[in-house]
This record gives structure tokens, C-alpha cells and sequence, in this order.
């Protein structure tokens, strides 16, 4: 049918052998951060010392209603997960600033708030490792002859 | 001819030249640094740097244009005037233009107009104007103040004040915000007049007087503030006698974060209203009246790569509904928790979270008759596991085994304790292959995962319960040890999750634009842990069924739906199906279905906004519970978009309880540039409809 295992037969390493991680220590940083350090063909480093650099610029959490019954009464929540990161290497964009927008639907239930918010974490949990595969992914598709472009303007 | 180096002077006939004071006459043009005069005649005084001309003249600077009669100008202080000016200043789509009987140049940048009128307008359309005896336009602070001002809209003045003033590129500025006018069912006429003051760069409060014909006038204050180490937000509102509710009534919160020093920061939330109907009465959101638990918190978190930890006190107040009553949750004073993880000889992982909490039943709750068992109690929770990642480009396996060990000391004097083991093994597989979409070319992935999961039983039921639940049947929940959420019960398992998923993703970028999944839970034993829900009977081996597709398979289109499948039932469990189409901003149609039969929700949705010619934009969203009959929320508007104004009419009707709803009916005209935005009813139309935006 086509399909093959990925990373057999044809090869496809990374771009860079070794990048600095520059994210908070929390959320979609340590989700980065673990997924990163188990590739054996990239090694984390400093700075100064990395081919590129992969920078989560920011993070947002909303919180929308999405489902009221007949009673006015919220029955389902989602969560809007929002992350920007871009690549850089030697000061130029290698991946522009990219947003990358996560949704997660789940039931509230009025006699469970402490219940609930738990589970909120750990969907939010769920979004920063499905992000953190999502601009994995984004990585392991460079090439590296397409490599930086574009100089940045003020860098 | 050339004088001074950068000036150039053309005309019919020069006179003077080598001295002090130069004349020329006839289609006169001066040229010098990018700035152009054109005038009938002009004079020059070299000494002293001034410049006079008549009597048609024309002063032009980048898209800086000014033109008008006699002209006195000092080249070197930027100072002098003209005379019956009409003039466009400032940069970009933000150009402003208008005129004046004298102008005044103030320096750099800085003008003064005498009986001037100002508008963003475009020419041609003088749809709106700030007329003032005064007016002063600093480019250099982009800051418009107009001195014994009103503001004139299709030739009518409506907002007389001594002093308006306005940003000059739309920027924050202190001054009045678009007043919006509601028409509310409970409420009667209600006009909120903004008053925005942009106190310091990182500082700003918006004072909003809001009258309400059948109850009073309410002051609402909204304070942001900003530091290098801090930001927050205060909020407070106060009605001092509700004429309808026979009291006074008043909602307060205050949100902070602080930076402490590196890796320890700290957080605080407190809400609080003064009644259980005050934000059914008062919000004209869904989102503000819907709200039932107000929080009353603060946490303190550090973080070093490795640990986290987290101080919390926690409250909340609980807004009742007669007619529905709720429990009010457990207060933590306080709790701690951490999670921790260490490098072990690789490939090995250690990983440690726990938490301590001190559970306190809330005091509304003693009174109600409904309230669960009311204990306090102590908890203690420890979950240390080593786990055995390996992960290769084409698939990753990963057991782990842990100790979920919890103490319990309540207030009857009993002491619990729970020792449990849990071992999991998580794996799968990555296929691609290269495919066509819409004629790009992508990979299509193939993700085969299975996760099995074994924790022995232990009776439970003697526990409390103050922090759990059961958790909603997801992806994310499939690949967890637990289905309860909280820490007072860890179900017995003997489990296998297979799931399939697949997704498109572009080959050059590796762009995600669909993924399709689908998942099941098998059990090899009956369930004996239960919480409030009766355990799944014995001849029971298989979960729902789950599957979701989703993404945007086309630039003009978001499809986004999910089912769960009972398969002892042979029917739907829930049921969710969004599709959006939006081909430009400011045009979308979104379709909604959701069905859960759990919570007894089966509910159509539309709502759009939709262009009907270039300049009116129809706004809608219908909200239509099917068993009931009943439509949740409607809403219906327009917007008019005059080019330099939007005008926008929004009828809007949502449940609030079980048998009232709250109508609201907004009216708001809004000046381009002139004033920042009220927050409604923008809000309410972002809330409704997925994909609203903006028109001007």
C-alpha cells in the first residue's frame, strides 16, 4: 500500500545534529525538551555552541464555553491552546514565527470543580506534547540546502 | 537656482540674489530636504532662516500636505503659521485631514488649528468630524486634543466636551470609548459611556458608568498594570441601591502575577460577588452570567529544570441557582504538590510527583441539604516510577513501572492508606508514504499505538472523595493510567488501548493539515473500583469506540468532528461536528452539531458573518436545543462599515436559567481611529461566532 516505516529505506536525519532549546522550563517547553533529548541524532546544547536555535516565543490558554443546556448551565468546555516558535540559525529565520492552534473539547460538571480542573491540566498536558510533536515534525522536514533564507531585519 | 547647498528655488523671476532677503515671483517652488513649498511669492530672510508667501500657497513633506493662504515659516524653530489651512497630516491608512481658519506650526511635528474640523475620512466622505475651537495634532506624541470640541456625525453634533482627546495612530489614549446602548429584557434601556485613561505606559483603567433605567446606576472599574517582575488587573463594580433587587450589589476581582526572583513566582485570583444573581442580572455575556464558581486563590510555583512545585490556597464562592443547586467544592488550605525528574543512567528515567492537601468542606454547603458527606480531612499522595523510553525514527516503546502510594487523615478520626502498584507499556509505530491532496504533494502517516496498562484492585470505598471524578472518555484519556481525575481513587486495570491514527502533513514543511483517529479500550478483568458511577458489568470487555477526524484539508475550510460509539448499546454516545468555511476574513459560515446523551444535549448550531453587499455585513448565530424546542441563543445584527465608521445593531437572546433568558439589544457607532472599542458588542459577537472579525 505504500506506507513505510519512517527513517527506513529512505534516509531522512535531521538538518542540524545539535540545537539549543530556548522555552519555558514548564508546559510546552518540557515537552520539547524530553521529546528532543530521546532523538539519538540530535544533541542538546547551549547557545553559543548549537547550529540552531528553536525558540518558543509565547504561549496562551483560552478557555471558551461551548456547549450551554437548557438551564443556562455550561456543559462543555474548550480549550484553545495557542504556541508561536520560530528557528533560528545564525541570527536568521530558518522556520518564521509559526503559530501553531490546539483545541480540546471536554464536559463540565458542576458537582466536581476540583475533578474537572484536574483534568483540565491534563489535557493541557496532552496539547503541550501534541505541539511539541507537531514542531518536531516541522524540524525533521528541513533540508538542510534549504537552510537560512532570509536575514531578519534589526538582527 | 541653487542656494545654501540642498535648496532648489524655480520661478518666473528672482530678485535679491546674494543678499539677505531674496523675492521671487510667479509659480514659485522651493525644494529643500524633501519638503516642497509652491506658492504665488515668496520671501526669503537667509539671516534669521524665515520664509513668507502668498497668497496661494502649498506646503507638501513626505505625505504631509498642507495648503492654504498667506504662510509665515522659521526653517530653523519649525514655528510660524498659515492662514485658512485645509491639510493632511500623518502617515499610512491612519491619515487624518481637515480645516481650519489659522494653523499654528509648533515645532517639529506640532500644530495648533483654530476653528478647525478633523476627520480620518477619506476625501469625499465627510461622514465625521471633531470640530474644536482648539485643536492641537502632535505627531510626535501621536496625540489629538480637541479644546471646546464636539464630535459631528452625518452633519450632527452629538458629544459636546471641553476637552476630547485622541490617538493619532491607534494607539492607546486616554478619552472616551465607543458608548454602547443595550436594551436588556430584565434590565430596561442600559447605556454604558467608557471613559479609557491611559494613565503611564504600563498603566492604564477604564471607568465605565453604566445606567440602568430599572435599577440604578452602576460604576464598573477596570485597573491593568504592568511591571518588568509583575502585571495584573483589578476590576470592581458597584451598584449602590438596586432599585429592582432592593439593595446594593457589587462584584470585585483582582488578578496578579509576580515575578519573585528566578524560577519562584507567584500568583493570586480573587473573585467575589456580592450575591448568587449578580452576574445573571448584570452580564450581557454569556461567559460573565454563566458564572458559577468564583475563585478565591493564590499559588507560589517554582520551577528548576527538573522539579516543579506548587504552593495553593484555594476557595471558591459558589453562586446557587434555586432551581438547580450545586455542591460546593472542597477548599484546599493548603496544597502542595511537585513533579520531579531525574537523569538516571541513561536510558532510564526516574520520575517523582506528589502532593500534600489539606481538604476543607465549604460553608454554604453545611445549609444544604444536598451536600455530600461532610468531612475534612489530610491527604498525602507519592507516585515515584522508573520508566525505560526508547525511541528510534520509525517507533518507541516505553514500559515504566511505579508505586502510587496515599496516606488519609479525616476528621471522624479514621486513617486510610492505599500502596499501589502500576506497571504500563506504551509503544508504537510511525509508517509514511508520500500522497495528492487538492494537488499538493503531502505524506500521509500511519500511527499504530498500543498501551496496556495493569494496576491491582484495592477497596476504595470506604475513601472520601474530595477531588474526584470521572474523566471524559478522549484520546487523551485512553493513554492514562487513571479514568479518575484527582487523587481519591486509582482504578484496578488490566487494560489494552489500541488506537490507529493518520494524518496528512505537507512534505516541505511538515505542516499538519488533517488527522484522522480512531481508538478502543479492551478490559481483561470486570471493574471493582467505582466512584459515584456503577461499575461496568462483567460481560463488558470493550470501551466505547472513538474516533475523531479533523483539520483544514482546504485553505478555505476547518472541519473539526468526533463520535463515540457504545458499542453494548449499539448506539452514539456523543456525538460533535464543526465545519467552518471562511474564504476571506470577515466572511464565515460555521455548522455545528452536538449530541451527548449523557447530559441530555442534542443541539444544532449555525452561526456567520457574512457580507451582503461591500459595506453591510450581516451577523448571525442560531443556538437550537432539538429535544426541547428551545433556542439557547439567538442573535442577529448588521454592521455597516461608512468607511472611516462602522455602525453596528445586534439583537442578542440567551438562556440564563432554567426559565429565563436575558435579551439584550446593542447599538454602537464607532469612529475609525477616534476612540478605542467598547468591549460589546464585539465580545459577544467574537463569542458567538468562530472566526468573527473586525470589519474596519
Amino acid at each position: 500500500c505504500g506506507f513505510h516505516l519512517r527513517g527506513m529505506g529512505q534516509s531522512t536525519p535531521l538538518a542540524f545534529a545539535s540545537l539549543h532549546l530556548q522555552a519555558p522550563l514548564t508546559g510546552l517547553g518540557e515537552a520539547l525538551q524530553r521529546q528532543l533529548s530521546l532523538r539519538p541524532d540530535l544533541t542538546l546544547l547551549p547557545a553559543n555552541a548549537a547550529e540552531a536555535s528553536l525558540v518558543v516565543d509565547s504561549e496562551s490558554v483560552d478557555k471558551q464555553i461551548l456547549t450551554v443546556n437548557k438551564s443556562g448551565r455550561v456543559v462543555e468546555y474548550q480549550l484553545v491552546y495557542r504556541a508561536r516558535f520560530h528557528l533560528s540559525q545564525s541570527g536568521r529565520d530558518w522556520i518564521a514565527p509559526t503559530e501553531l492552534t490546539l483545541r480540546r473539547d471536554y464536559s463540565f460538571d458542576e458537582s466536581n470543580v476540583l475533578g474537572k480542573a484536574a483534568e483540565e491540566k491534563a489535557l493541557l498536558r496532552d496539547m503541550h506534547h501534541d505541539a511539541a510533536q507537531q514542531i518536531i515534525r516541522r524540524l525533521a522536514a528541513l533540508k538542510p540546502q534549504a537552510a537560512p533564507a532570509t536575514p531578519v531585519p534589526g538582527k | 537656482e541653487e542656494i545654501a547647498g540642498t535648496t532648489t528655488l524655480q520661478a518666473e523671476q528672482i530678485e535679491g540674489v546674494g543678499k539677505g532677503e531674496l523675492q521671487a515671483r510667479g509659480n514659485v517652488q522651493i525644494d529643500s530636504d524633501g519638503r516642497r513649498i509652491e506658492a504665488d511669492w515668496v520671501k526669503l530672510f537667509q539671516d534669521s532662516g524665515e520664509l513668507q508667501a502668498g497668497d496661494n500657497t502649498r506646503l507638501s513633506e513626505q505625505q504631509n500636505v498642507l495648503s492654504g493662504g498667506a504662510l509665515r515659516l522659521n526653517e530653523t524653530s519649525r514655528t510660524g503659521e498659515l492662514a485658512t489651512p485645509s491639510f493632511r497630516l500623518g502617515s499610512g491608512p491612519r491619515q487624518g485631514r481637515g480645516d481650519a481658519v489659522k494653523l499654528l506650526f509648533d515645532g517639529p511635528g506640532k500644530y495648533k488649528l483654530q476653528q478647525a474640523r478633523f476627520t480620518t475620512c477619506s476625501v469625499g466622505e465627510d461622514d465625521w468630524f471633531v470640530r474644536a475651537g482648539q485643536l492641537e495634532l502632535d505627531y510626535s506624541r501621536n496625540l489629538g486634543i480637541a479644546r471646546n470640541g464636539s464630535i459631528e456625525f452625518k452633519g450632527v453634533p452629538f458629544l459636546y466636551s471641553p476637552y476630547i482627546d485622541f490617538s493619532l495612530d491607534g494607539s492607546r489614549k486616554s478619552g472616551f470609548l465607543a458608548p454602547s446602548f443595550n436594551l436588556t429584557g430584565s434590565g430596561g434601556v442600559d447605556v454604558t459611556l467608557p471613559y479609557y485613561w491611559n494613565i503611564a505606559p504600563d498603566m492604564d483603567a477604564t471607568i465605565a458608568p453604566r445606567l440602568i433605567a430599572q435599577r440604578g446606576l452602576l460604576l464598573n472599574n477596570e485597573f491593568r498594570y504592568l511591571g518588568e517582575r509583575f502585571g495584573g488587573e483589578l476590576r470592581a463594580e458597584a451598584i449602590h441601591r438596586d432599585r429592582d433587587f432592593g439593595a446594593s450589589r457589587s462584584a470585585f476581582s483582582w488578578q496578579h502575577k509576580q515575578q519573585l526572583f528566578e524560577g519562584l513566582s507567584g500568583e493570586v485570583d480573587l473573585q467575589k460577588a456580592s450575591d448568587d444573581r449578580y452576574f445573571v442580572d448584570f452580564g450581557d455575556r454569556i461567559a460573565v452570567a454563566s458564572q458559577t464558581f468564583l475563585p478565591r486563590q493564590a499559588a507560589l510555583n517554582y520551577t528548576i529544570p527538573g522539579l516543579s512545585m506548587s504552593l495553593l490556597v484555594q476557595r471558591y464562592q459558589t453562586l446557587q441557582d434555586s432551581a438547580n443547586p450545586v455542591t460546593e467544592p472542597y477548599a484546599r488550605l493548603p496544597q502542595l504538590s511537585f513533579n520531579y525528574n531525574a537523569p538516571l543512567p541513561a536510558p532510564y528515567r526516574f520520575e517523582m510527583s506528589g502532593e500534600g492537601s489539606v481538604f476543607k468542606h465549604g460553608s454554604q454547603a453545611v445549609a444544604n441539604s444536598m451536600a455530600r458527606t461532610q468531612l475534612d480531612g489530610r491527604r498525602s499522595i507519592l507516585y515515584p516510577s522508573v520508566s525505560l523510553p526508547l525511541e528510534r525514527s520509525w517507533g518507541f516503546i516505553t514500559p515504566r513501572i511505579g508505586a502510587h502510594l496515599s496516606r488519609y487523615a479525616l476528621s471522624d478520626g479514621r486513617e486510610l492508606k492505599r500502596e499501589l502498584p502500576v506497571f504500563s507499556l506504551d509503544s508504537g509505530l510511525y509508517f509514511d508514504k508520500d500522497t495528492e491532496w487538492f494537488g499538493n504533494t503531502l505524506v500521509q502517516s500511519l500511527e499504530p499505538r498500543a498501551y496496556y496498562v495493569r494496576i491491582p484492585y484495592k477497596d476504595q470505598s470506604a475513601f472520601p472523595n474530595f477531588d474526584s471524578g470521572v474523566a471524559d472518555f478522549n484520546f487523551a484519556q485512553m493513554f492514562s493510567e487513571n479514568q479518575y481525575t484527582g487523587g481519591d481513587r486509582v482504578n484496578d486495570a488490566n487494560q489494552l488501548t489500541l488506537a490507529l491514527t493518520s494524518r496528512l502533513f505537507t512534505q516541505d514543511s511538515g505542516e499538519e493539515r488533517a488527522r484522522f483517529a480512531l481508538g478502543q479500550r479492551f478490559y481483561f478483568d470486570p471493574q471493582r473500583v467505582t466512584l459515584t458511577e456503577t461499575a461496568r458489568s462483567e460481560d463488558v470487555t470493550a470501551s466505547d469506540l472513538i474516533a475523531s477526524v479533523g483539520g483544514r484539508p482546504h485553505d478555505d475550510w476547518w472541519l473539526d468532528a468526533s463520535w463515540q460509539y457504545d458499542q453494548q448499546a449499539h448506539s452514539s454516545r456523543k456525538t460533535a461536528f464543526n465545519l467552518r468555511y471562511q474564504p476571506l476574513p470577515g466572511s464565515s459560515l460555521n455548522l455545528g452539531y452536538r449530541f451527548d446523551k449523557r447530559n441530555d444535549i442534542k443541539q444544532a448550531d449555525i452561526s456567520a458573518q457574512w457580507p451582503l453587499t461591500r459595506k453591510i455585513n450581516a451577523v448571525a448565530r442560531y443556538n437550537w436545543s432539538i429535544p426541547d424546542r428551545r433556542a439557547l441563543e439567538t442573535l442577529a445584527g448588521l454592521e455597516y462599515n461608512g468607511g472611516c465608521w462602522v455602525f453596528r445593531a445586534v439583537n442578542q437572546r440567551f438562556v440564563t436559567t432554567a426559565n429565563e433568558t436575558s435579551r439584550t439589544f446593542f447599538l454602537q457607532l464607532e469612529l475609525n481611529d477616534l476612540g478605542k472599542i467598547g468591549s460589546n458588542p464585539l465580545q459577544t459577537l467574537k463569542d458567538s461566532i468562530p472566526g468573527y472579525s473586525k470589519l474596519n
